[in-house]
């Protein structure tokens, strides 16, 4: 007998569509479970919206990045970016994998430190560093880049009221070829900035320059990039360490390598379109070979954090209602939105759903929960029809949106991490109204 | 709804609309609620049969046949 599902009806507007209506019977990807843990059990337990992560897939993607550096050159250093992600059980992992911390704001380095990060294992970077910060940052040794002159003159200050000689990097944007090229951090190497920002340095007594960092960009699909900016930073390197006298201990390439997701606006599948860790690896290997020849070989910083945990993290949402639009769309409200899900304005997610689909597929809308005319998923998606309280999976989400999701008309719902034994445990849990209302005054 | 008394049916569940060339294709669901509206059926009149028929409560048949009749409405199927 026929289960009863909503009457749904598809024009067939597609060429390739037959006489036997094959073409609208689409695949859909079906996902009933995460690392083991069956969708239904981790929403009867967790509840719905819920973000999932996957220990697993944490550890693998670390090791697969670092391995990969490593079979181009030996000496390593991972540092964890936070901003990608600092839920405090997230960044345990990559701590307990071996990656220092790499923060861009004091309360991201208050929160390394929370979490026995010693001062000498933080990397600060980003544009603003408040003087309280610095004075945190330089009295417990950490590495920092500096982005801007003024920064040079509050580390002075800060270093002969301590009376301390701090060791520090200079941040150097570069262009090598892609577009956009990230100017606004750092010292600009073409117009000489980056140059003039060395010489202040040599000069100083309470400063001294130990290593060079540059982060060309965000989701850097083409890995030679990599090679231009390390050979351009090389020479650059060259000349410094002629002007000081001595060779500097760190080069700092960032991060921007892809995760496996698809950015809007590329039209081939992220699987086509996103090289792997390796040859990121081999593009760089030949401008970094003449430093594997030198009596001290740097250290080589990698700041990877999409790449390693955008992969890791699921949302799972619910269908809340079905709504036929003006226009015949089929729509559907969904209990998770752009409030959680700040990357889909980027990023179009791979959307799962939990059952094996039936019956046709039609054109529908994924809205969020939001009383916002901007809150969508998906503006477009073939989908079967959907059930009232039918869940979807979306991935990959692990990267920016628990650190920029907004606690908006909604609560921001529960974390998970799965472990590699398929037990789960809160890592975050629900937000509630105490939550919110304890930092307000009547 | 006699305004879709037009439309060819086929078993596989497309439908084809010979005032426009247009082809559509439908769920088994929709299939039998064109059915029970080209025999002369009225929305009740089919809530109830679905109803009975899939063990859905009526005001759910009700509810997704007024829908999908919008959806006819929407898409120049009906008036």
């Amino acid at each position: 007998m026929t289960k009863y599902s909503k009457p749904s009806i598809v024009k067939i507007s597609n060429p390739l569509y037959t006489k036997h209506g094959s073409g609208a019977q689409s695949y859909h990807p079906v996902r009933d479970a995460i690392e083991g843990v069956a969708v239904d059990e981790l929403v009867k337990k967790y509840g719905s919206p819920l973000f999932v992560f996957s220990e697993r897939i944490l550890r693998q993607k670390y090791q697969e990045a670092k391995s990969s550096i490593e079979s181009v050159y030996p000496n390593v250093q991972f540092g964890w970016s936070y901003k990608t992600n600092y839920l405090n059980a997230i960044c345990q992992v990559f701590h307990d994998e071996g990656a220092i911390a790499e923060v861009v704001s004091h309360f991201e380095y208050q929160k390394a430190r929370a979490l026995g990060i010693p001062g000498h294992n933080i990397i600060f970077n980003g544009p603003y560093k408040p003087e309280a910060a610095l004075e945190q940052a330089i009295s417990e040794d950490a590495q920092i880049h500096i982005d801007h002159f003024d920064e040079i003159a509050d580390i002075e200050s800060i270093a002969k009221r301590l009376n301390k000689k701090v060791k520090v990097g200079i941040r150097i944007n570069l262009n090598c070829g892609i577009y956009p090229v990230w100017s606004r951090f750092g010292f600009n190497l073409e117009s000489g900035q980056a140059w003039a920002a060395v010489r202040r340095i040599a000069q100083s007594k309470d400063i001294q320059l130990v290593g060079l960092h540059s982060h060309i960009g965000t989701f850097i699909l083409d890995p030679h990039a990599y090679g231009r900016a390390i050979d351009k930073i090389s020479q650059f390197m060259r000349e410094t360490e002629s002007l000081v006298g001595y060779n500097l201990e760190f080069l700092d390439l960032g991060g921007g390598f892809p995760s496996r997701s698809s950015l809007k606006g590329v039209y081939q599948p992220p699987e086509v379109v996103v090289p792997p860790p390796q040859v990121y690896a081999e593009a760089m290997a030949n401008g970094l070979k003449w430093l594997t020849t030198r009596k001290n070989m740097p250290k080589l910083i990698m700041e990877l954090g999409r790449y390693l945990v955008d992969e890791a993290g699921f949302l799972i949402t619910s269908v809340m209602a079905d709504k036929l639009l003006p226009d015949g769309r089929r729509s559907y409200v969904l209990d998770a939105g752009v409030n959680l899900l700040y990357t889909s304005t980027w990023y179009k997610f791979k959307i799962e759903i939990e059952k094996e689909p039936t019956g046709i597929s039609e054109p529908s809308i994924l809205f969020g929960p939001l009383c916002m005319n901007i809150d969508i998923v998906d503006e477009a998606i073939l989908l079967p029809r959907l059930e009232r309280y039918e869940r979807l999976i979306l991935s990959p989400v692990g990267a920016y949106n628990v650190t920029q999701w907004m606690q908006f008309i909604q609560y921001r719902p529960a974390v998970v991490m799965i472990n590699e034994k398929s037990e789960t445990r809160i890592i975050r849990r629900a937000e509630t109204l105490d939550d919110i209302n304890r930092m307000e005054n009547p | 709804m006699s305004e879709i008394n037009h439309l060819n049916l086929s078993k596989n569940g497309l439908v084809f609309d010979p005032r426009t060339g247009e082809s559509y294709q439908l769920n088994p669901i929709a299939q039998k609620i064109i059915v029970l509206f080209q025999s002369g059926k009225t929305s009740e009149q089919a809530a109830k049969l679905i109803a009975d028929e899939f063990h859905i409560s009526l005001e759910q048949a009700f509810s997704d046949i007024l829908e999908f009749q919008v959806q006819l409405s929407i898409i120049g199927l009906a008036s």
